[in-house]
């Protein structure tokens, strides 16, 4: 192995590794705590915040003393087992030394808690990458002539590509998360150990026994831990089984008799659980007589039992899980096995959004079972165009209904405006709309004025005539819903003209419930997400983020302003790589392969951005900033382009302008760092890669904090656009800036 | 202030002074329909009981054992109760922001009037953080972040002559914390004839309890486990105070139910059933109700399962043979352990299912089989 490619291998392995242990722990998170977006967000722009970090301070250590060979595998070697030093504090993901940021048993967290969690759980492999890349450049820049920084750069993309592909496609469906993890310390190990080994007979005695013994040490303790690591991960809640899915974490608990089942974390149901899934019926008894349902989500083995109740309903179930179907079946007792067989039920496996508003099969009732809008792929059964497409499956006078979060006590007034966003969003499609408030609040819309009702005795009528037997809904339970103080409530909501429309590229109501769930945890989360919502010409500032370098004209620092186009390159590639994220999440589904082939197309586009400038400056382009110009500019337009496709044409057609997207995105970010590496190298004869990782990812990180969590769900998905420009015309500034002087010659 | 926002405030601010101040009773009337509900962003500055100055203008609330300490301009743990300027008051007097007419089988009080309705209320604010709490979104919150009504207790009373509702609750958040508020519709309420009762974790001091023991007719005290550690680390309270005011308020011979909200694998093991029975019976008596009741995921807590069938069952018969006359399980519609049964011949004397009595054989408070006294509060 010459130096050369062991340099350009180490990137490319980091990139690798980061990208896998990144995975592992939302996956983990995901599985335990029922992580939302918003955890995403802060995860990644705290993974890309302590990476820069690590850039950036290692960047002075480097420049007092040489990156040798052997820091930089011994640096290695440490960021592949720091995930394992975490494991001694007797929790994966929590930790050790303080109440405040430890992740315990059987409870939900909010986003600063598992921030503070992320940040010691994630800081060590994070600084250390950080800290390698920037010796690798060092490295790389004093072994040859090359643009070090720019290798390093698509390499260590490259990295993160092959990981990505190989996690999605491969391992995570062969491996359980804790055997990835195993696995990747081990080749970690054996990696930085074969790289030692080929200056093996360089070392003496003691050297080389020290050597043997560290790894036969953390190999023992490896292998030891990892008996019980299952055990350590799973400890806090008792689950077993735990299965992954495409699209979801699955896991359950059985205690005497009865069953949980567990998706991403958060309970998906209990059997037996009559209460709550005979509320259906209060739905299903406003008409004396109909024919077929559409549920959306493969109901609970409760709910499809009271709904199997009426002997003349024919049941088609719209599920995008097979798995999650064949799960719960493997648990269930023959008898409760039994309802998923029944004759009349036909099953509809897809993407339920697309499956469904495709289908031809009017029905008298949908059925919405999916929960509250905690996503944007969720959001998707709670907007206009879905309630418009439903309206018209629906046989004249049918009904659409779901449940959601509602409150015995009076509606405090971010509660108000989540209802009053869904009443909104319904009555902006049909023409007869009713709330139940039960213990979740059932929203029930008809196609037709056909005056649905919440009264008792209709409601009772109608359960003589279906000759329905109930134990918990009867004729008491249902004089005490008919509370007048509620009623009165849910007039207010209904007659509320200010709630807004909730659509797929706008998620209002994916917002609302974000605040909802903040409130549970007051605090930072909750003030952050409340001040936005209040202060709406606070989110149009936020378009101003990418311009935060136009200072550094103002301060002169000519060094500076060729890192901020780092900082643009960030800030433009982490905007476009959600804005694309949240597009196709909101127009098709949340299938996480796919998620991951948009990351991987992402990485592709990066890589190849990345090396057109490597590719002018060694053909002596005469002025690649021109070429770099018509390029950004074409991106732009092919990206307003592409969201135009996406609105206008089917949905291949829109699929494939999205993935185009991801291409594009990444191909602008990387093109974009990479000029400006470039630029500074023949400009200052050197590179400072600290620097510029630093400004990439801290420019990445503000971008995913806000566009995931304030400027799409309150602005919606074109304000994108607006901060695309931002970027664009900064850049132009920050290059015309450079046009009047003599910084002009060197570019 | 542009002289233009000077004269527009005063305009406002005039028109305003026009409008009625209170707009539930006037406008429209709470007393003549009853139902209105109009919220207002005004809280009380009521003065508030059971505190001592301290040095400065600082004072000690002594109104729960957490004893907070309280300088000007800030609130207790509670969040309900103010200092301003060394004078303690409560925000929440008349700011009800929760209010239902529901069965008193409900809070749950089996022994109490069954079969009546009561009008339950509640305001924000709660003296402990129960992370299953089912109320988290009045309780743990301040009294500016819900939706309150101005509901006096005169129009409690009102709402309660002119609806035929013979009791009303103080329930859903914790009482203890608008305290002056049920305190003041206690007084009002029992001249007209209308029983209370509070339904509490019983986090409260001795003598704040004793004064309110003397206006209301019976409690429901939520004892969250039997275990320090869980009330520590769960409830953020302590266990050892509530266990002194539940020998307070036998003492004082109101009628008590206990709810225990079983809580999978935090406080469901059989020992623990077993020592909190045998503390029952030793201290509180046999003849206390208690309720095995079933928990269901909620606030900070969604990550557990329900309570199996199975552990509240073990529960009831753990109850029933340490000696307790009438264990219950509640929060499981038509479960047999919902009746209530003559201790002495085993009878069913009151059918239930969920909040519903199907069938009532008790005949003043006697068992209609074998004439066998059953202690509660039957009229």
């Amino acid at each position: 192995m010459t130096s050369k490619t062991a340099l350009l291998f180490l990137p490319f392995f980091y990139g690798f590794l980061t990208l896998t242990f990144q995975a592992v722990f939302i996956r983990q998170l995901v599985s335990f705590y029922g992580a939302s977006e918003i955890n995403y967000a802060v995860i990644i722009t705290l993974w890309m915040i302590l990476t820069g970090l690590g850039a950036w301070m290692f960047e002075k250590i480097f420049v007092s003393r040489k990156a040798s060979y052997k820091a930089l595998f011994s640096m290695t070697l440490l960021g592949a087992v720091s995930p394992l030093l975490l494991l001694i504090s007797n929790n994966f993901i929590g930790l050790v030394c303080g109440y405040d940021i430890s992740l315990s048993s059987s409870r939900i967290y909010g986003f600063t808690t598992v921030a503070l969690a992320s940040l010691f759980v994630m800081s060590p492999l994070c600084l250390l990458s950080g800290a390698v890349f920037t010796g690798i450049v060092r490295k790389m820049t004093a072994v040859s002539e090359e643009q070090g920084l720019a290798s390093a750069y698509i390499v260590e993309a490259l990295g993160a590509l092959t990981a990505g592909i190989l996690m999605s496609l491969l391992i995570f469906q062969l491996f359980e998360d804790y055997q990835v993890l195993a696995g990747m310390v081990v080749i970690a190990l054996a990696v930085a150990s074969t790289v030692i080994l080929l200056r093996w007979f360089k070392l003496d005695l003691a050297k080389k026994t020290a050597y043997v013994t560290s790894i036969i040490v953390i190999a023992v303790f490896t292998a030891i831990y990892f008996q019980s690591f299952e055990q350590v991960l799973y400890h806090n809640r008792n689950r077993t089984d735990p299965y992954s899915t495409p699209y979801q974490m699955l896991s359950s608990r059985t205690d005497a008799g009865q069953l949980t089942v567990f998706s991403n974390g958060v309970k998906r149901f209990t059997t037996p659980d009559r209460e709550s899934a005979e509320l259906v019926h209060l739905v299903l008894w406003q008409k004396a007589s109909f024919e077929r349902i559409a549920v959306i989500g493969l109901p609970s083995p409760d709910l499809l039992h009271e709904l199997l109740k009426y002997s003349q309903a024919k049941i088609d179930i719209y599920e995008i899980d097979r798995d999650y179907y064949d799960y719960i079946r493997s648990h269930l007792n023959s008898k409760k096995k039994s309802c998923y067989e029944d004759r009349r039920l036909t099953y509809f496996w897809g993407d339920p959004h697309f499956r469904f508003l495709n289908s031809d099969r009017a029905c008298d009732f949908i059925l919405v079972n999916v929960g509250d809008p905690q996503g944007i792929s969720s959001n998707r059964y709670f907007t206009h165009t879905f309630y418009e497409r439903s309206a018209k499956l629906l046989k004249a006078g049918g009904i659409l209904a779901f449940e959601t979060r509602g409150s015995g006590n009076l509606l405090r007034k971010n509660l108000k405006a989540y209802l009053s966003s869904l009443a909104a969003t319904l009555k902006s499609v049909f023409p007869d709309l009713a709330v139940i408030p039960a213990e979740r609040y059932i929203f029930m819309a008809s196609n037709e004025n056909i005056s649905m009702d919440i009264d008792v005795d209709l409601w009772l009528r109608n359960k003589r005539f279906h000759d329905i037997n109930t134990v918990y809904v009867d004729s008491v339970y249902l004089d005490y819903l008919n509370q007048p103080f509620k009623l009165m409530e849910i007039e207010q909501v209904l007659a509320d003209t200010a709630g807004q429309v909730n659509r797929s590229l706008r998620p209002i109501v994916y917002y609302f419930n974000m605040i909802l769930h903040a409130e549970m945890f007051r605090g930072f989360e909750q003030g952050f997400m409340l001040f936005f919502k209040n202060h709406p010409l606070a989110v149009r500032v936020l378009y101003v983020l990418p311009a935060l370098p136009l200072l550094l004209i103002m301060l002169r620092r000519r060094k500076a302003k060729l890192v901020s186009g780092a900082y643009l390159a960030g800030f433009a590639g982490m905007l476009m790589q959600i804005t694309v994220i949240v597009m196709f999440q909101a127009l098709f589904s949340n299938i996480f392969s796919r998620i991951a082939l948009l990351n991987g197309l992402f990485m592709f586009g990066l890589a190849v951005g990345g090396y057109l400038p490597i590719f002018w400056d060694s053909r002596k382009v005469r002025n690649p900033l021109r070429f770099a110009f018509s390029l950004m500019l074409s991106g732009v337009l092919m990206f307003i382009f592409a969201i135009v496709l996406s609105q206008v044409f089917a949905d291949s057609v829109r699929q494939i302008s999205i993935l185009l997207l991801a291409v594009i995105s990444g191909g602008f970010s990387g093109c974009l760092f990479n000029l400006s590496a470039v630029a500074y190298r023949k400009r200052f004869g050197s590179e400072i890669a600290g620097a510029f990782y630093f400004a990439d990812l801290v420019g990445g990180a503000l971008a995913g904090a806000v566009i995931a969590t304030v400027t799409i769900p309150l602005a919606g998905v074109y304000s994108s656009l607006y901060i695309m420009i931002t970027v664009v015309v900064t850049y132009i500034i920050l290059n015309l800036s450079f046009r009047n002087r003599e910084e002009r010659r060197s570019l | 202030m542009k002289r233009r926002t000077v004269l527009k405030t005063f305009a406002c601010g005039a028109c305003a002074s026009l409008l009625p101040i209170n707009p539930i009773r006037q406008g429209g009337g709470l007393v003549e329909n009853a139902l209105c509900l109009d919220t207002t962003d005004t809280l009380s500055d009521v003065d508030a009981m059971f505190y001592e100055k301290r040095e400065g203008t600082a004072i000690e609330c002594l109104l729960c054992p957490r004893h907070c300490r309280v300088t000007d301009l800030e609130r207790g743990y509670c969040g309900v109760r103010e200092n301003r300027d060394g004078r303690y008051i409560t925000l929440v007097h008349s700011r009800a922001c929760a209010m239902n007419i529901d069965p008193i089988e409900k809070k749950p009080l089996f022994h109490f009037k069954p079969g009546t309705p009561a009008f339950s209320i509640a305001t924000a604010g709660c003296n402990v953080n129960c992370q299953f709490c089912q109320n988290w979104d009045i309780s743990q919150v301040r009294p500016e972040q819900v939706a309150n009504v101005e509901l006096t207790p005169e129009d409690i009373t009102q709402i309660c002559r002119q609806r035929r509702v013979p009791t009303i609750a103080y329930t859903y958040s914790e009482p203890v914390v608008f305290y002056e508020y049920m305190y003041d519709t206690c007084l009002k309420s029992r001249k007209n004839g209308i029983k209370n009762v509070v339904i509490t974790g019983g986090y409260i001091e001795e003598k704040p309890l004793r004064k309110l023991l003397g206006l209301v007719d019976a409690v429901k005290v939520d004892l969250k486990a039997f275990s320090e550690d869980y009330y520590r680390e769960i409830v953020n309270g302590e266990l050892q105070p509530v266990l002194e005011a539940l020998k307070i308020i036998r003492e004082e011979g109101v009628w008590l139910e206990l709810v225990y909200l079983m809580v999978p694998t935090l406080n469901d093991s059989e020992d623990e059933i077993k020592q909190l029975c045998g503390w029952i019976l030793e201290n509180l008596g046999d003849r206390v109700p208690i309720h095995f009741t079933r928990f269901h995921p909620a606030y900070l807590m969604k990550n557990l399962p329900s309570t199996p069938l199975e552990s509240l069952e073990k529960a009831y018969t753990t109850a029933s043979q340490s000696g307790l006359r009438y264990p219950y399980v509640g929060n499981v519609p038509g479960h047999d352990g919902e009746h209530t049964r003559c201790p002495d011949c085993k009878k069913i004397v009151i059918r239930r299912r969920g909040f519903t009595i199907l069938e009532n054989d008790l005949m003043e408070g006697r068992c209609r089989f074998c004439e066998q006294d059953l202690d509660g509060v039957w009229s």
